[in-house]
């Protein structure tokens, strides 16, 4: 697998322009001049959203806003819509029968639940990290680089440098560039997870959905995700939803409380914890019930 | 607090079950001991009088040579082996794309009416007796070609294979983990890439299994083949000739009123369990669970 | 039914004979699908009609 022990600045310097270069050449990526820095500030605007199982409704009249580049949370008992309302965000309940929905989901500045949209493009742009890591029965190596060969990458010169890009952004690469070509179930859980993070990356997103990443794991691979999401918010607009209040003040820059399918209050996370303004909130926070 | 404790009737310990218990438990579980011996019995019977009527003919001549008249020692069934060997694979080659895409439909697409009744007309064709297969391969192949040949024998055992694969793949294709095709979704992949990446790579091994099993019992399949291949005492290959195959000979020749041949039609059928032990164990043997470390 | 078509067939000369031994596996065929279709009726019935039991079609 030819990676480099990146010793040599000259090669470095080359495989860095070679990089650039086949950035371009990924299509329905942005152009770079656009990520670095300024703008393309991709934030998420929720408006009147209501959605349906059949006759359940498990969302009422949801209206929020999620800022670019930051980490908002989500809380609130089980069962009270938080992982449904991330799931609208990437039209994953497309996958449930007798789903309706009303309102808008603005990503971007687009309605997401239109008609028009192209939602396999969608979900390339806004990934998503589940719960239970599952890694695909195949190679860590092409773990990542499924989403790459879906977007027609072929050269594999470029296919193996984004792959142990997006494997360093997940903090994960030192731990397994020996061993790319070990299948993936043989990692730790929360390596799966970090996996399943550098898969997500690989493909470039814009947003970044997270159901309960860490609740699977144990508490010292949990605080290595939560240190990976505060690294990456710095480029990426990150929502995590999480029933662990502690977990929550720690990594998001605002919180959203939620409760049976509504939206009690949302907040900067600093204020929602110490005063918050809804009497609700205030009996959540303070374990009186959930 | 003034309530009193009543006295314990008897201490609290642990004693042995009594006569009675422990002579029932034992009966019982001599009983289930019987029950399987009496399952394995048929299987034991089977094997040992095949092993042992047929390993005496069992020979090098009897794979490489043709079959000789009656009174000739020294016969052989290579064109029944042979035989057998390419109808098999001809059926493999016809029911295997069309089952394993069924299947595969049934297990992705198959909850609406359609796929209900793609279902229960695989169902009922494995129902349906070999013998009336073979007839159908008669009216399907064999009259319209206006002979008996191997192709006819290939189709039938295609038909005999066929709802056993369908019925199997859509199973293990089920089987595959739904956290695996939510994951390539997320990624941003149209469902029929979700299916050729993922969820067939997955299910590979389990359809090869079921693919090899299918296989192993049409190997087998006797009556189907009596009029569709007919069955032949010459090397032939040609598919639109009758063919020999194992079954058919071990039927012609069981019947015969020669010893010799009776004789030959024991060996055979060892052959044939050979062949389809060795292949069953094959199968098991390659796509076993090796636990990780 | 099974073996007299298997003795028969080969031996079946006249188109009467062939038709005759192609009905009786006709009625083969007949009474499969029937024992199929009883089967059924019977799994459903005793499932109650829903189509998540253990068995069921």
């Amino acid at each position: 697998m030819g990676h480099t022990r990146g010793g040599d600045r000259a090669y470095e310097r080359e495989r860095l322009d070679r990089g650039a270069s086949s950035e371009r050449s990924i299509p329905g990526a942005p152009p770079p001049e656009s990520r670095s820095g300024a703008t393309r500030q991709i934030g998420i605007a929720v408006r009147e959203l209501d959605l349906f199982y059949g006759s359940l409704q498990a969302l009422k009249h949801i209206t929020l806003e999620v800022p670019a580049r930051s980490v908002t949370a989500i809380i609130g008992p089980s069962g009270c819509g938080k992982s449904t309302l991330l799931r609208t965000f990437n039209r994953m309940n497309d996958l449930i029968a007798g789903v309706r929905t009303s309102g808008q989901v603005l990503i971007g500045g687009r309605d997401v639940l239109g008609r028009d949209i192209d939602v396999v493009e969608l979900r390339r742009r806004v990934g998503m990290v589940f719960q239970r890591p599952n890694p695909f029965p195949k190679t860590i190596f092409a773990n990542v680089a499924f989403g790459l060969r879906l977007l027609g990458l072929r050269n594999r010169v470029d296919v193996e440098f984004r792959v142990e890009q997006a494997l360093r952004k997940a903090a994960l690469w030192d731990e397994v560039k020996d061993r790319l070509d070990r299948s993936a179930l043989q990692l730790s859980g929360g390596q799966q997870q970090r996996l399943c993070i550098a898969r997500c990356l690989a493909v470039e997103p814009e947003v970044m959905l997270m159901d309960e990443p860490a609740s699977a794991l144990d508490p010292s691979a949990t605080s290595r995700i939560e240190e990976l999401v505060l690294e990456l918010k710095r480029a990426y607009t990150i929502v995590v939803v999480t029933h662990n209040m502690q977990q929550a003040a720690r990594i998001s820059d605002r919180t959203a409380f939620m409760l049976n399918g509504e939206l009690i209050e949302m907040d900067e996370t600093a204020h929602i914890f110490t005063s918050p303004k809804q009497k609700l909130t205030e009996d959540y926070i303070t374990g009186r019930f959930g | 607090m003034s309530r009193e404790r009543p006295e314990s009737p008897a201490p609290l310990g642990v004693r042995r079950p009594s006569i009675r218990r422990r002579a029932w438990n034992g009966m019982l579980t001599l009983l289930c001991y019987t029950a399987a011996l009496l399952v394995i019995l048929p299987l034991a019977l089977i094997l040992w009088h095949v092993v042992r009527l047929g390993l005496p003919a069992l020979s090098p001549a009897f794979f490489l040579n043709l079959p000789k008249p009656v009174g000739e020692s020294g016969g052989g069934m290579v064109n029944a082996i042979v035989g057998t060997g390419l109808m098999v694979m001809m059926g493999t080659l016809l029911s295997v794309p069309i089952g394993v895409g069924a299947g595969l439909y049934l297990a992705e697409h198959g909850n609406g009416r359609f796929g209900t009744l793609v279902r229960t007309t695989a169902d009922v064709l494995a129902g349906v007796p070999s013998i009336v297969i073979g007839v159908a391969a008669y009216g399907l192949v064999v009259i319209p070609m206006g002979r008996f040949s191997g192709l006819a024998g290939g189709v039938a055992l295609a038909l005999i294979m066929l709802p056993t694969i369908v019925r199997s793949t859509e199973e293990v294709v089920r089987l595959v983990p739904r956290s695996y095709r939510e994951a390539a979704l997320a990624l941003g992949a149209p469902r029929w890439r979700v299916i050729q990446e993922v969820v067939l790579p997955a299910a590979a091994p389990a359809v090869a299994t079921v693919v090899l099993l299918a296989l192993a019992r049409a190997a087998g399949e006797t009556a189907p083949l009596l009029f569709t291949a007919l069955g032949s005492r010459f090397w032939s290959v040609a598919i639109d000739r009758p063919m020999a195959s194992l079954p058919v000979y071990i039927y012609d020749y069981a019947r015969a009123p020669y010893d010799d041949w009776n004789r030959q039609a024991w060996t055979a059928a060892l052959v044939l369990l050979m062949l389809v032990t060795v292949v069953s164990a094959l199968v098991r043997f390659t796509t076993r669970r090796i636990p990780r470390p | 039914m099974a073996s007299v078509i298997a003795n028969e067939f080969t031996e079946a000369t006249s188109k009467l004979h062939l038709s005759a031994l192609i009905e009786i596996a006709l009625v083969l065929l007949a009474v499969t699908m029937l024992v199929n279709a009883v089967a059924r009726v019977l799994v459903i019935w005793s499932t109650g009609g829903r189509r998540d039991v253990a068995g069921a079609a």
